[in-house]
């Protein structure tokens, strides 16, 4: 049984109170699905007397209670970073805000404000991520969003989050991917989490730092104000053993190709005699589906469907849902017209130009043409 | 006349059989909770050592010893002193820890109500009656086999470590 057990158990035994036997353990052990159980909350008080009974002369006394003893429990500092990707996300060469997902989680004893940071420059991979920027998810949708309705975006020591004993908040790193690179080429972002009394009581929350603190460093009177009358210290925990491999996780982008997939079918035919068989005059209507894998990203995407010979695409017959911010459905495209996006008649191609996509991202493009 | 004094003869006769004057034995009672803290002694051999504990940190290990003293005149009948300790909350017991000179050493997990021997106390889980462990034991109680003469001390102390 974990220590968090046996204190719930400890806490039950003393409920039930007149049953002679103690009840099964088994509703009480709750599976943690984070890291190691955490102790006592900070602050808790342990208190003990003992009781003497004893006869003289035959004559039993009155029981003798001993004086009362008193302890209590320090803070402890300790915090375990976990990379929630399951694999390599897949990102396109130049996407923008590609997104690693992390969890972390108080494992010390009392609450804790956690001080964030990224290590990008990591040695061993193809390429660094680059222009990496912190969000605290925030706004109950799963997944990162950025901008307004979205997730919030952290700035340390501005809106560190604070994070009760055993509590656990999800955190994204997005970042940029550089140009130029090949299918399978790997990026490595690390997340570290620091608990913030560290950064205040040494000015550091860099490991590679000699001020860093080891486990067992403790910090009188830094405890959580909230509990023990500002009378308990701040001790350093477990975690920061062995250049803190726990405080930090490490998450992975990995270049590829496949990112983006795109679908056309044809959906219907109408011929001019009222039917839907392909003749000279028929009208098919396209519909090409884009979709970016809930996983990936694209960047700058444009896509050219040129017709063939047989078909002639019908003027003003472009729809693109959703649409871009910035483009227009209409047959015009850049340099005659403000937009990528429309009917390119020199090369017979529908154009239309997406930006950039996140993982997950559908549009569906349609267009009528004439069987020639 | 003759009747009433012989009847106050009886009457005092019975009253010092079985009245005893309170105080006639100061029995103090006191405890103290020492840290056992693990250190690296200069040869680099890792020892424990006892230190105040005041404050404390899930994990460690504490020591409690209970003193005992007969402050009184008479003396304490031999196998009358039970000192009863439960098990402090946020803590369990360190198995074979308790200690006490002279003492059988039973314990309790319902408690306070039974008492038995280590090998004899059983509890319940997933419904299936258990052999139970230390981190089952609520109270600890020993029993002192010998008599407690005037100005005598014994003690008995148990470990142990923070949930």
């Amino acid at each position: 049984m974990d220590a968090r057990a046996r204190h719930d158990a400890a806490e039950a035994r003393q409920w039930i109170g007149a049953t002679l036997e103690v009840l099964a353990f088994a509703a009480l052990c709750g599976a943690s699905m984070h890291a190691a159980a955490v102790g006592t909350a900070a602050g808790g008080r342990i208190d003990s007397a003992a009781q003497m009974t004893y006869a003289v002369g035959g004559v039993a006394q009155s029981p003798v209670t001993s004086n009362a003893t008193s302890m209590i429990v320090d803070e402890v500092l300790d915090c375990v970073v976990v990379d929630q990707d399951a694999a390599p996300v897949a990102v396109a060469s130049g996407a923008t805000g590609a997104a690693l997902t992390f969890d972390v989680t108080n494992t010390g004893n009392g609450s804790e404000p956690m001080r964030l940071a990224i290590e990008t420059a990591l040695a061993g991979d193809d390429f660094d991520p680059t222009s990496a920027a912190i969000y605290l998810e925030s706004n109950g949708t799963p997944g990162l969003q950025i901008g307004a309705g979205g997730d919030t975006a952290y700035t340390a020591g501005a809106n560190d989050p604070v994070l009760a004993r055993d509590a656990s908040a999800l955190v994204y790193v997005a970042s940029s991917i550089p140009l130029g690179l090949a299918p399978g080429a790997i990026g490595r972002t690390a997340l570290r989490a620091v608990p913030r009394t560290v950064f205040a009581e040494t000015g550091t929350d860099d490991p590679a730092n000699a001020a860093f603190p080891v486990p067992g460093t403790t910090y009188p009177g830094a405890g959580d104000a909230a509990i023990g009358g500002g009378n308990v210290a701040a001790v350093v925990g477990s975690t920061f053993a062995r250049n803190a491999l726990k405080l930090r996780a490490l998450g992975a982008y990995a270049i590829d190709a496949g990112a983006v997939t795109l679908t056309k079918v044809a959906t219907s035919v109408s011929d001019p005699r009222g039917g839907n068989r392909v003749l000279p005059g028929s009208i098919v209507h396209y519909q090409i589906t884009v979709a970016v894998a809930p996983s990936g990203s694209a960047h700058d995407l444009v896509v050219r469907d040129p017709l063939p010979a047989t078909l002639g695409y019908v003027p003003s017959s472009l729809t693109v849902a959703p649409l871009p911010a910035g483009q227009q459905a209409d047959d015009d495209f850049l340099p005659a017209g403000v937009d990528g996006t429309g009917f390119d008649g020199a090369n017979d191609a529908v154009v239309v130009t997406l930006g950039d996509l996140a993982g997950g991202a559908q549009t569906v493009i349609s267009f009528n043409a004439t069987v020639r | 006349m003759k009747s009433t004094k012989h009847l106050f003869g009886i009457a005092l006769a019975a009253a010092s059989l079985g009245w005893i004057a309170p105080a006639a034995a100061d029995v103090a009672l006191t405890t103290t909770a020492q840290k056992i803290e693990k250190f690296t002694a200069p040869d680099g051999a890792v020892a424990t050592r006892l230190i105040p504990a005041q404050k404390v940190l899930p994990g460690d290990d504490v020591r409690y010893t209970i003193t005992f003293v007969n402050g009184g005149d008479k003396p304490v009948d031999a196998g009358t002193v039970v000192v009863t300790n439960p098990v402090p909350e946020h803590t369990h017991y360190i198995a074979d820890s308790a200690f006490g000179s002279g003492t059988t050493i039973t314990y309790s997990v319902d408690g306070g109500r039974t008492f038995h021997p280590a090998a004899d106390l059983m509890v319940v889980r997933d419904g299936v009656k258990v052999p139970a462990t230390a981190e089952d034991y609520t109270t600890i109680r020993w029993k002192f086999a010998p008599a407690l003469a005037p100005a005598a001390q014994s003690f008995v102390s148990f470990n142990v470590r923070l949930d």
